[in-house]
Order: structure tokens, then sequence, then C-alpha cells
């Protein structure tokens, strides 16, 4: 069984802790994510021939008041950055925070995440900034977690990229 | 000045160097020739070298100089060596104890002794001390009032327990990848209860880690405990992983040793793994043991001396030791009978077993045998049953064989038996009856083939006593006279005398008839010189007559008493006088 820890990021109120709570059996309540800032969940999943256990750190949102820890993000093996499809902010946030794991911690695998694909018609995000996105290199995921969209091929899309290779088969 | 230098060398370049001789027969390779130009000695010993690779030998030579070095070297750097020497140690041991066990066995010979020894001790120890402790739970006041109070808080009885022994008890240890917090390993006492212990090993990281940053301490300090009431959390920070071991109770100090030492010893056990980390916890499968070193329990008063323990023990041990006692005298009463039982003559012991209530014994017993029970009576049987159960039989032997012949043949003081083989030799006098009876029984008794009577005196004592008493009683009667008055027959006051002469004259009958005769007693009257011949002569027969008549009244049989004539021998005598007559 392997285990690896995966962190959600991204600006306050984009909606990681929502996508989590569609995905995962959870232990510890919200309380831990206000005080502690972090909460974590556990998922365990099965890629090919792979089982894998997925240690989900849901990291408080960046913004001006509160600094994502540098310490939460140690040790971890990949990221999902979620970005709210219906504020400009949060994929600015979302830019600044893939740049800072760069630095931090060169590359590890990741996906982005747009959230609130059911608010569509609400999006301020264009198609030339998601063209920007997918200039990365990483998967990008629509996602619902009120309709339940895409969250698992989220989480999916990025054990993939967990896995070794000849392991997948 | 090249050319020549490598003339004198013997590597293949020496060959080359030919091309100067006419008569060379493979001319100098130009890429050849152009390496020995360049290159020159440099040539030379770099063949050197490729030969001493190629030569298995030489090569063996060089690397056996370093070997050792190399070795230590790189087992300073990581723990690689041991993982790959290991398989190897492995099957070199395995093979050595298939070819010669004994010459491992002997190697750990010093060690092994030991070690056993501490070990059964420990067990030992331990089983006591859970043996008194049950024993105390399950009998004592204390348990009574823990019971109640379970019952009283719906605890579990064992969970109060718990709560009122315990000092501290380590119930859970993690194995925590320092870097990103993922489980490693987890160990969990058997009475505690573990909430899914990946997420607890990623939220004890997530806090160290917040604690860390919200009060801006460097990165070397780390948190040493989290005290929650009678919890505790204590951490142990290696550069790699973390030790936390969860406490209930009283942390110890030495706990916080135990982890250092622990933590230490996994780095140094599994350093690569832990470095080379990539999510897979299959490798820190060895930990476990070590991890489980730090699950300690200690109780309160757990070293008081086992008193309740020790009692039972030694009852236990007593009840076995007179068990075994009993058993043993039991087992010795009955050889002990046994051996009497076979010693007694005209005994034979068939079988002999031991039966739930005691002994039994098949016996066959001669008649004139001792009793069985006779035999047995002096040994004392300390409440064994001792069951006997006999058959009679006929002893061959030569005592049992005579007493036989002694009791059917029932020989007189006079005669004397004695037996050789078997044949029955008698000896003495005996009655010529006896003889005869002698010769009819002898020879159904049992163990007697013949008889040899050769010294035996047929000697008729029967009928000389007869005789003899005959006799007796003829004298007898001829003494007896009866008085008659003068000139009278009249019998006066005759009833003594004929009863006496009755008695006297059956007692000659029966005596006379044993001899084989028959007696006749005459009566012969007798009358004094004062009357005339005649009436001398009438007066005798009339006396006679008088007595023979009285006498018949008196129940003499009459074929006994003959006719009466006149005695002329007693002339002056008023009397009569008996005379007896054998025929």
């Amino acid at each position: 069984m392997l285990q690896k820890k995966i962190c959600l990021l991204g600006a306050f109120s984009v909606g990681k802790t929502s996508l989590i709570q569609r995905y995962v059996n959870k232990l510890f309540s919200e309380k831990y994510l206000t005080t502690v800032g972090v909460k974590i969940d556990k998922k365990p999943i099965i890629v090919g021939s792979t089982s894998l256990n997925l240690m989900v750190w849901d990291i408080a949102g960046e913004d001006d008041f509160t600094n994502i820890r540098s310490a939460h993000l140690r040790g971890l093996s990949g990221y999902i950055v979620v970005i709210d499809g219906t504020r400009q902010n949060s994929f600015n946030v979302a830019l600044a925070l893939h740049e800072r794991i760069k630095t931090e911690l060169g590359e590890v695998a990741a996906v982005f995440a747009l959230n609130k694909c059911d608010l569509k018609e609400h999006w301020v995000i264009n198609h030339e900034q998601i063209r920007t996105l997918a200039q990365l290199g990483y998967p990008i995921i629509e996602t619902s977690a009120k309709l339940d969209q895409g969250v698992e091929e989220m989480f999916m899309g990025l054990a993939r990229q967990l896995v070794p290779e000849n392991s997948e088969a | 000045m090249l050319v020549s230098a490598v003339v004198d060398s013997e590597n293949p370049i020496q060959q080359t160097s030919k091309q100067q001789d006419p008569a060379a027969a493979e001319p100098l390779d130009a890429l050849e020739q152009l390496r020995v130009l360049l290159l020159g000695a440099e040539y030379q010993t770099l063949s050197d070298l490729r030969q001493q690779l190629l030569d298995r030998e030489r090569y063996s030579l060089h690397v056996a100089e370093v070997i050792s070095e190399a070795l230590a070297l790189r087992a300073q750097q990581d723990s690689s060596l041991s993982e790959t020497l290991s398989p190897t140690i492995e099957a070199a041991v395995s093979r050595s104890v298939e070819n010669n066990p004994s010459r491992l066995a002997n190697a750990l010979y010093p060690v092994m002794g030991p070690a056993i020894r501490r070990s059964i001790q420990e067990v030992l120890q331990q089983a006591l001390e859970t043996f008194n402790y049950l024993l105390e739970q399950s009998l004592s006041l204390r348990s009574l009032f823990w019971r109640f109070d379970a019952w009283r808080t719906g605890r579990s009885y064992s969970e109060v327990v718990l709560l009122k022994t315990l000092v501290y008890q380590v119930e859970q240890v993690f194995l925590i990848h320092r870097e990103s917090g993922l489980l490693l390993q987890h160990v969990l006492s058997p009475q505690a209860i573990s909430k899914d212990p990946e997420l607890v090993s990623a939220m004890l990281t997530a806090i160290q880690d917040f604690i860390r940053d919200s009060f801006q301490v460097s990165n070397d300090n780390n948190l040493k405990t989290l005290q929650l009431d009678e919890l505790t959390v204590c951490f142990n920070q290696g550069p790699y992983a973390t030790v936390a071991a969860v406490v209930r109770g009283r942390s110890p100090a030495e706990l916080s040793t135990l982890l250092t030492e622990v933590n230490e010893q996994i780095h140094r056990q599994s350093f690569y793994f832990l470095k080379t980390f990539q999510g897979d916890t299959a490798a820190f499968k060895s930990c476990l043991p070590l991890l489980e070193r730090c699950l300690k329990t200690q109780l309160r008063s757990t070293k008081k001396f086992p008193w309740l323990a020790i009692l039972a023990l030694i009852t236990f041990t007593g009840a076995g030791l007179w068990w075994t006692y009993q058993y043993y005298q039991q087992k010795l009463i009955a050889t002990e009978v046994l051996a009497a039982l076979r010693a007694e003559p005209g005994l034979v012991v068939l079988g002999f077993e031991k039966t739930p209530d005691g002994y039994r014994y098949e016996i066959l017993q001669d008649p004139q045998a001792r009793e069985p029970a006779a035999v047995i009576q002096s040994i004392q049987s300390m409440g064994v049953a001792l069951k006997l159960n006999t058959k009679p039989y006929l002893s061959l032997e030569p005592d049992f064989v005579l007493a036989r012949a002694k009791q059917v043949l029932q020989p007189s003081e006079a005669v004397h038996l004695k037996l050789e083989g078997k044949i029955l030799k008698v000896e003495g006098q005996a009655s010529p009856h006896w003889a005869q009876n002698l010769m009819q029984l002898g020879r159904l008794i049992a163990g007697i083939d013949s008889i040899d009577q050769s010294k035996l005196q047929l000697v008729d004592t029967a009928a000389e006593q007869t005789a003899k008493n005959l006799q007796t009683l003829v004298t007898q009667i001829e003494a007896l006279s009866f008085n008659f008055s003068s000139g009278s027959s009249l019998l006066e006051n005759a009833q003594a005398h004929a009863q006496q002469l009755a008695v006297l004259s059956l007692d000659l009958l029966k005596t006379a008839r044993l001899a084989g005769k028959m007696p006749q007693i005459s009566i012969s009257g007798a009358a004094d010189e004062t009357g005339s011949e005649a009436t001398n002569g009438r007066l005798a027969k009339e006396r006679a007559l008088a007595m023979r008549d009285y006498l018949l009244e008196q129940g003499v049989p009459a074929a006994l008493i003959a006719v009466p004539k006149p005695d002329a021998g007693r002339r002056d005598e008023r009397s009569i006088h008996y005379q007896v007559d054998l025929f």
C-alpha cells in the first residue's frame, strides 16, 4: 500500500473543503481548519493495480490575512490548485501558489480545478486565461462540489501522476 | 627511443616491435604503431592494467588488498551493505547448518544457554505474576468493589481495573515520516482503541508544524509532549522520522530515553529507506519489534510478594507430593503382599493387577495351605484394598503330598509315613485293618504312585485287648457269689447282686462277640452239711434256679445262662457260684 500526501490549495472560499467533503471519509471536523490551519482526510483509491492511500491536506485559503505555512507543504507528492471560476482573484492566487510551490519544492504532480462549474454563466475566467493555465502542462478539470461533477476525475487525475508508470498496467 | 622501450616489455607490443626484424611474420598494424608512437610507455602501462583486469588471478589479488577497507567505508556511508550481504549471509548460515550443524551449534553454545535460561526465567516469573494477579482479581474484596463500580458506572470491568491499577500504559506508538507526516508503522497495545492512525499521524505532524510556525521557534526545537488530562503524547524527532507514543497515566521519565534509543536504532537500521521514502511503507515492517518495545505498562504495586500464587503453588505441590507418596506406598505394599503370597508354600499367584479400588490377586490354594488372608495379616495394609480371589488346587510338593496322606490315612502314632519321590514308605506297627485301608486309599492320593509297606509290622492289637478284657470279665463274674439263709432258696436282697451280674454279663456277651466267641454262664448252687444229701442236692439246685429266674427277670439274656448243675466242690456253703465257658 502506497501512501501519498497531497494538498488542496487555493484562495479563500474557492470550495476546497467542499470538494474534499464530496470525496473522502472524513474523521476530523472542520474546526481544525480554523485552529491549526489544516484539515486532513484520507482516501484510499486504486490506480491500475496499485492501492494508494491519499492523505488529503486541506490547507486554509490564502488571502491577505492568512499565509499558507510552508511546513504544511513539506513532503507533499502532489497538489490540487482550486480556482473559483466566478472570482478573478482566485485565478491570480492560484498562479502565485503554483509558482511558489515550484520554487520551494521543484516539479511535483499537480492538477488545476476550475470549481463552481454549476455557476458557469457567472464565470469571470475567460478562455485566454484557461489557455495560459493549460500551457503550464498540468491537467485542468472543471468541477462542481455542489453537483458532484469532476471531483473523482480531479483526484484521479492527480493520483495517476503519483503512481509509477510501470505499475499502472 | 620509444620503440626500444617497448622492445623490452613482454606485452603484445613486443611483437609489434619486431617490425624492425625483416623476419617478422606480421607487419605492425598502422594504428598500433600510431598508438605506440603517441603513448609510448603509458601505452604499456595501460595494456598492463587491462591485462590485470582480464587475468582473474591478478585482479583478485588486487581486490583482496582493498576489500576490507572498501567494505568498512561503504558501511559507514549507508546501510546498503548489510542489505546486500544479508541474503548471502543467511544462505551461507543455512548452508553451514545443512552441511555440519554441530559446528554452528558449538559456536552458539556459549550464548544459547544463558539466553534460554533467561528467557525461561522471565516467562516463569511472568506466569507467576499473572497467576497471582488473576487470583487476586477474582478473590479479593477489592475486585468485588470494582465489579460493583463497573456495574454502577456502566463501564467494562477490565476498564475499571485498568484505571484503578494503572500507573501508566503506552497505548500506541507511531512511526511517522517527518517530512510528509505519512505513517510508516503503528503499534497498538491490546487494550487500546485506535482511530485511523494514518490521519492521527498526519494531524500530529500538522500540529507540530503549526506550533513551530506559530511561535517562531527554530527548526531544531521540537514539540516534546502534548498533554491532555491523563493522556500524554511524547515525541522523539529524528532527522527523517518521528516516534510518537501515546501514554495513558503518568508518563515515566525513562520513556523519553527509550523513544530516543528506538528512533536512533530505526534510523540506523532503515536509513536508506527513510531517506528515499516515496510512500511505500512495506520496508518499515522490520521496525515493528522496536516499536513494540515501547508498548510498556506499569501497574500499581506490581512488585509485591505473590503470596497467593505461592500459597496455591505450595498447596498444589504438597498435594502432588502426598499423592505420589501414597501411590508409592501402595505400590510397595502391593509388592510386599505379592512377595509374601509367592513365598508361601501351597499358594500359587496366577495374576496381579491394579483395580480402581486397590489390588486384586488371583491365587491357587492347596487345601493344606494356610489361608492367604492369614499369610498377609502381618503386612500393614494402610487402607489399601487387597482382594484375594482363591481357587482350589492340589500341590504336588512333597510336604503337601505327605500332609494329604496323613489326613486321608489317619495313621496311629506307631506308624511313620515318609515320601521318597512318588513312593509312600510306611514304617512301624499297624493293625491289619489299617493296613487294608492303606492299600485301598493310598493309591488314590494325588502325588503317590506306589506304597512301600515292607517295613510295616502288622499287629492286631484290638484282638489282644478283647481277649484280655474277656478274661477280666470272666474272672470278675466267676468271683461273684450269693449267700442264702440256712435251708432256704429264697433270694433276699439280691437286687444289687443281680444288677451287677446283669451288667457284667451283657459286657461279657459284647466282648466275646468281638473275639468271635459265644459265652455261657453256668450257675452252680451249694448247701451246707446240715441237711441230707438229697435235700442238700435239691436245695442247691433250687438256689441255682431261683437265681437263674431272677437274673432272667433282671434282663440277662436267656441264651447266656446255662442249665444249672450242683456244685460238688463246695460243701459247707449256702451259696451259688458262676462258671463261665466260652465256645
